[in-house]
């Protein structure tokens, strides 16, 4: 009866060990700027409207006959967005890092340059991850079978729950609309009364005052960061001045070796000149940039990096607001300037590409261009869909057009064939009169953002279907 | 004899479908139990809107602006759009301070002001040459403060009808994204980090 009771009494306290008491106390912030960094670009991205995502719903209506999924369209929506959002995430992270190393190496602080490159690559990985997870999720859920299995049970029942609950008519379908009438509407205004956000029609604005905000951000942080690691002696000062093999090589990485900073600084001090004495604002980088650094972007074949572009010109304008002259401003965001790779090279450019669909297989995408822009765009896309109704439609397509390197937009026609196999096909193949070809000739867009495409296929009013691509 | 043998068979089937009637029925009410439970899971982890919501609790104290903000403000008058954000950073004794990182936008202005901590850390160039009629912003800066709960952000913003989209655990793990009107704000483990008032234009 004695070892009953020891037996008991071990067994509970083995269970009261399980209990994690204390769990989650890491040292460092609990509520980390990493966090609110990243609801602050998913917030964003619920507003954006479908077309401007790099996701298979850009253009919809290829699997259009799937209404057992409703319950997935808005879960796989939110999946698309967060994606979405932490590549935003990433590419304005890889940017504030690339500026702030160029800075912290203009000030000969190594120790600085140390941090950042630490906190920078930790930072990509976590992106990075978070990306390939999240892409893992919405190309078929590849959980562990059980997880799988509790979330399809999950589903199920949540679809029920709808179509019989009240509260269950509250699960959104397409979470973004609904955002986004509710930001503009409260729910409260009547269809007459039309309301848009201010950030969508400012939009490249907007963007460049995101990276902004979010560059101080960082910017203070690392800073914190490079205060505390000297004060615990981790961080050794390496004396003062430049690293100028380090800088160089740093900038050189993005840059073909012919520079035009001494022609841009040359009429930045004509103009300077001409004016006498310093404006003592900024008002002198809008026309600046309008006559002199735009086109000097576009002839050097750099205008498609809107990214480090909106970091070169953030900087003059900054040292413009501080009442540096023009000539001095461009001196001091000259490594900048030079940081801003340069996207086209004069010769043929071959990109491949992937299909924007999380039931594309067999992808074989590519698109040829010419660096200094021009006619002659031509490309290649291929792939099969295969539903879980069994039914395979095979595509391919010819691309062929123009690159405007004014606005980094590749655009033109593409002569689309859809095959439809298999008897599921209901909406095409009813009567069993599979296989189906459908062909059209529609047209195409894409733009070239930092060095990545993206685009569709536009089947709007026509036979086949539309469909997004993009950089891998 | 043959009679009463027969009978006696009958009970004996009938002893055996009441057990298995008993655990066959209990089988389903476990399943339908697993099944309703999964539903209330799917519901919760699933986008929602709520409407009609009555804001319980207090809208908090509220943040008071600085005297950078403040100066601003007297000049140009409360932000035609303001983003909040809400974190901690490491100070060098070790021990954890509260940052508020805002930025203001003054669209009419042609103008956006970066604040950390309220001091005036950045002042952007808004390019922008015809906005068109903004609708006025119902929210101010001051009206909400760091690490806020729903309830008190609902009832600092008044907000009755709003858009819940409870967040993928690998994306932010205990992070919720609301949007109402002209407002979207993130929570994490029920606490306000990001916050941002969005200027809407009228047509």
């Amino acid at each position: 009866m004695k070892n009953k009771i020891k037996s008991w009494i071990l067994l509970l306290v083995f269970c009261f060990s399980l209990v994690p008491f204390g769990a989650g106390q890491a040292g460092g912030p609990g509520r980390t700027f990493a966090e609110a960094r990243s609801l602050l670009y998913l917030g964003g991205v619920f507003l954006e409207d479908e077309a401007s995502l790099d996701t298979a719903v850009r253009f919809p209506g290829l699997m259009a006959p799937a209404p057992v999924v409703r319950q997935a369209e808005g879960a796989e929506e939110i999946l698309n967005r967060m994606i979405h959002a932490t590549k935003q995430e990433r590419n304005d992270h890889d940017a504030n890092c690339r500026q702030l190393k160029i800075q912290y190496q203009s000030a000969g602080d190594q120790a600085a340059v140390q941090k950042l490159t630490s906190y920078c690559e930790g930072e990509r990985q976590r992106l990075s991850n978070r990306i390939s997870f999240l892409r893992r999720l919405r190309g078929g859920d590849r959980r562990k079978l059980l997880t799988h299995w509790w979330h399809s049970v999950k589903r199920g029942s949540a679809n029920f729950w709808r179509r019989i609950g009240p509260l269950g008519r509250n699960i959104l379908r397409k979470v973004g609309d609904e955002a986004f009438n509710t930001v503009a509407s409260g729910g409260s205004l009547s269809g007459e009364v039309v309301r848009r956000l201010a950030k969508q029609v400012v939009k490249s604005q907007a963007r460049e005052e995101l990276k902004k905000v979010v560059y101080r951000g960082v910017e203070r942080l690392l800073r914190g960061q490079v205060e505390i690691a000297r004060a615990a002696g981790v961080l050794e000062d390496d004396g003062e001045g430049d690293d100028p093999q380090f800088l160089e090589g740093d900038v050189d990485q993005f840059d073909d070796g012919v520079l035009s900073e001494d022609e841009v600084q040359e009429s930045a001090a004509n103009q300077a000149e001409e004016e006498e004495d310093c404006p003592g604002d900024s008002s002198w980088v809008a026309p600046y940039w309008d006559e002199v650094i735009q086109p000097q972007l576009v002839a050097e074949g750099r205008i498609c990096q809107q990214t480090a572009i909106a970091i070169y010109k953030s900087c003059l304008q900054d040292q413009g607001i501080q009442g540096v002259c023009p000539e001095d401003a461009l001196a001091h965001c000259d490594p900048l300037y030079r940081a801003i790779p340069r996207t086209e090279s004069s010769g043929t450019v071959t990109q491949k590409l992937t299909v924007m669909h999380s039931e594309a297989q067999n992808i074989a995408a590519s698109l040829v261009y010419n660096g200094s822009g021009g006619s002659g765009v031509r490309g290649k896309i291929s792939y099969i869909l295969q539903d879980r109704h069994l039914c395979t439609i095979r595509v391919t397509s010819t691309l062929s057009g123009t690159f405007d390197l004014d606005t980094c937009t590749l655009s033109g026609t593409a002569q689309v064939t859809e095959v439809y196999e298999g008897t599921a096909c209901a909406s095409v193949c009813s009567g069993g009169s599979c296989p189906v070809t459908r062909s059209a000739s529609v047209p195409w867009q894409a733009i070239l953002e930092d060095g990545e495409i993206s685009g569709g296929v536009n089947g709007n009013g026509s036979s086949v279907s539309g469909f997004g691509f993009g950089t891998p | 004899m043959a009679k009463v043998e027969q009978v006696s068979g009958n009970r004996k089937g009938k002893r055996i479908w009441i057990p298995l009637g008993i655990v066959c029925g209990g089988i389903l009410v476990v399943l339908g139990g697993i099944f309703l439970w999964a539903g209330w899971q799917g519901y919760q982890e699933a986008p929602k809107l709520i409407e009609g919501s009555v804001p319980q609790g207090s809208s908090g104290v509220g943040y008071l602006l600085t005297p950078d903000q403040a100066g601003i403000q007297t000049e140009l008058g409360p932000p035609e759009a303001f983003t909040l954000l809400f974190y901690e950073e490491e100070t060098v004794d070790g021990s954890l301070r509260d940052v508020r990182l805002e930025s203001w936008d003054y669209y009419s202005q042609g103008v956006g002001y970066t604040f950390i901590n309220g001091e005036l850390t950045g002042e952007d160039e808004l390019d922008i040459s015809e906005i068109g009629q903004l609708a006025p912003m119902p929210y101010d800066p001051e009206q909400f403060e760091a690490y806020m709960s729903l309830n008190e952000v609902l009832a600092a913003a008044s907000l009755e009808t709003y858009v819940e989209i409870p967040l993928e655990k690998a994306f932010l793990e205990g992070g919720d994204l609301y949007y109402g009107e002209s407002l979207t704000f993130g929570l994490v483990d029920g606490e306000l980090r990001y916050l941002e008032a969005l200027a809407l234009i009228e047509e």
